[in-house]
């Protein structure tokens, strides 16, 4: 194990990510302007803010997602496990998306069955044995808490679920892979409440084991959910603080403006 | 919604916890009472501290859930009382406090007669506590509905005993107190009296105040 991987904060807690002086830029346009952020071993971060103040993009820098974006430029540190991400010769990019795993606004299960869906993954890492990838993908939907619901029907195509089991498949798609972190970009805007509710809990439930980040639009599901929030405004973080603090007294006019929806 | 459940259970605890500590008070300004006893006295004046800190700890609590959980329905109506509740047991820790501060300023007079109705009504607000304390934990409205109607138990028993204390006055000093003691002791059955309501409102979602003077 690298030593350099663990990295105690102010409370003692273990820092999975840490961002220094990050700077995000899409041509000419500054996106994201000194960034300095500590996430939080097994906790979930929600970053909240206006549309186009930067908080996917922040997101997006976790795992490299940027890279598929031709004009983006960053500059600064982003150190997971010890190192730097942002240097090309860090970590393979398919293995920082191994371990920093993603899950998207709208559900995009692949067009194959819900078994194929889960094992895609641990195929890839070349797991091939029939056995270790039933395991797999029963450990994996039941973390997602979907395994009673889908038990019956494994190989039916995964676009036959509804919206809200789409997305929790997703989730246990992320999940096969054993990730550590799991970015989430706004995972519930596509869902209705009730669905939406099943993943909160899952989130939650979720934080006991791996380190969540997720980019929500919805104040009252980051205050629900987080332990910690972040405040982006114009490419900046106005504020980052335990959850509880930014929702009762934050320290930022902007960001007490915001949470109390005065602008945004 | 687990995390919201777990906190309400968690503040419900902590008033549970202040209850008894306030109950506790109670019984004590009662022994310093009948037995004229400064040293208790100053130990149940310092003991308010643990019941204002207490009181502030669970405000905190309430407000972090309020924010955080925006509850609704029971989980609301839980969360508002919860306020209301808080307060009125601080308050009621707040009138022991008076009972020892008053017993320790007429400390020389030594001990005092007391009429039965001081007895009667701290064994009323004894059994006032314990139903108030049952029916929180078990969201019973009917329980708490017999606290509301021995309210009036109390402000009967209050009349006489100021009235006798009245009659036979003989000393200032001696009949000040034991007024004092008498105002006390009725102002903590309002207060069980009130969060009694409280808790019919959070079971029955009723508001019933005013309903019952």
């Amino acid at each position: 194990m690298n030593t350099h991987s663990v990295v105690n904060g102010d409370n003692g807690k273990e820092k999975i990510i840490i961002i220094k002086n990050l700077n995000f830029y899409y041509d000419d346009v500054h996106v994201l302007k000194n960034i300095n952020l500590e996430i939080e071993k097994n906790s979930v971060t929600a970053l909240i803010g206006p549309s186009g103040c930067g908080k996917t993009t922040l997101l997006r820098v976790f795992n490299k997602m940027y890279k598929l974006v031709n004009n983006a430029r960053v500059e600064g540190e982003v150190v997971f496990d010890g190192k730097n991400i942002l240097d090309d010769n860090s970590f393979d990019d398919f293995e920082l998306r191994s371990r920093i795993g993603m899950v998207f606004q709208k559900p995009n299960p692949f067009y194959m069955s819900i078994y194929e869906n889960i094992a895609f993954g641990p195929k890839l890492r070349g797991i091939k044995k029939k056995r270790i990838l039933d395991e797999i993908v029963e450990r994996s939907l039941r973390l997602a808490d979907m395994w009673d619901e889908v038990k019956d029907r494994l190989h039916k195509p995964a676009t036959s679920l509804s919206g809200g089991q789409q997305q929790r498949l997703c989730i246990a798609r992320a999940l096969a892979v054993e990730p550590e972190v799991l970015l989430m970009d706004e995972p519930t805007s596509a869902l209705d409440p009730l669905s939406s509710s099943k993943i909160e809990e899952l989130i939650v439930e979720l934080s006991n084991d791996y380190t969540v980040v997720i980019v929500t639009h919805n104040m009252q599901q980051a205050s629900r959910i987080s332990d910690y929030t972040g405040f982006l405004l114009m490419g900046e973080l106005i504020e980052f603080d335990r959850t509880e603090k930014i929702f009762t007294s934050p320290s930022d006019k902007r960001t007490e403006n915001y949470v109390t929806g005065k602008f945004g | 919604m687990i995390k919201l459940e777990k906190e309400i259970r968690e503040i419900k605890d902590e008033i549970i916890n202040q209850a008894s500590i306030c109950l506790e008070m109670l019984h004590k300004s009662m022994k310093a009472l009948k037995d004229f006893d400064g040293e208790l006295c100053k130990k149940i004046i310092e003991s308010d501290k643990k019941v204002d800190d207490l009181e502030i700890e669970i405000e905190n609590k309430i407000i972090r859930v309020i924010a955080l959980y925006q509850p609704e329905a029971e989980m609301l109506r839980m969360a508002i009382m919860a306020v209301k509740i808080n307060k009125d047991l601080e308050r009621v820790g707040d009138h022991a406090v008076n009972i020892a501060s008053n017993v320790l300023k007429s400390i020389n007079l030594g001990k005092i007669e007391l009429t039965k109705e001081i007895d009667e009504i701290f064994n009323t607000l004894t059994v006032m506590t314990n139903k108030t304390i049952r029916s929180f934990v078990d969201y019973d409205s009917n329980t708490a509905r017999e606290v509301i109607s021995m309210d009036k138990e109390i402000d009967q028993l209050r009349d006489i005993g100021v009235r006798k204390a009245i009659e036979s006055s003989s000393n200032i000093e001696e009949t000040m107190l034991k007024l004092l003691v008498f105002k006390d002791l009725e102002r903590i059955g309002d207060l069980f009296s009130n969060i009694a309501e409280d808790i019919v409102y959070i079971v029955e979602g009723k508001i019933i105040e005013h309903k019952y003077k």
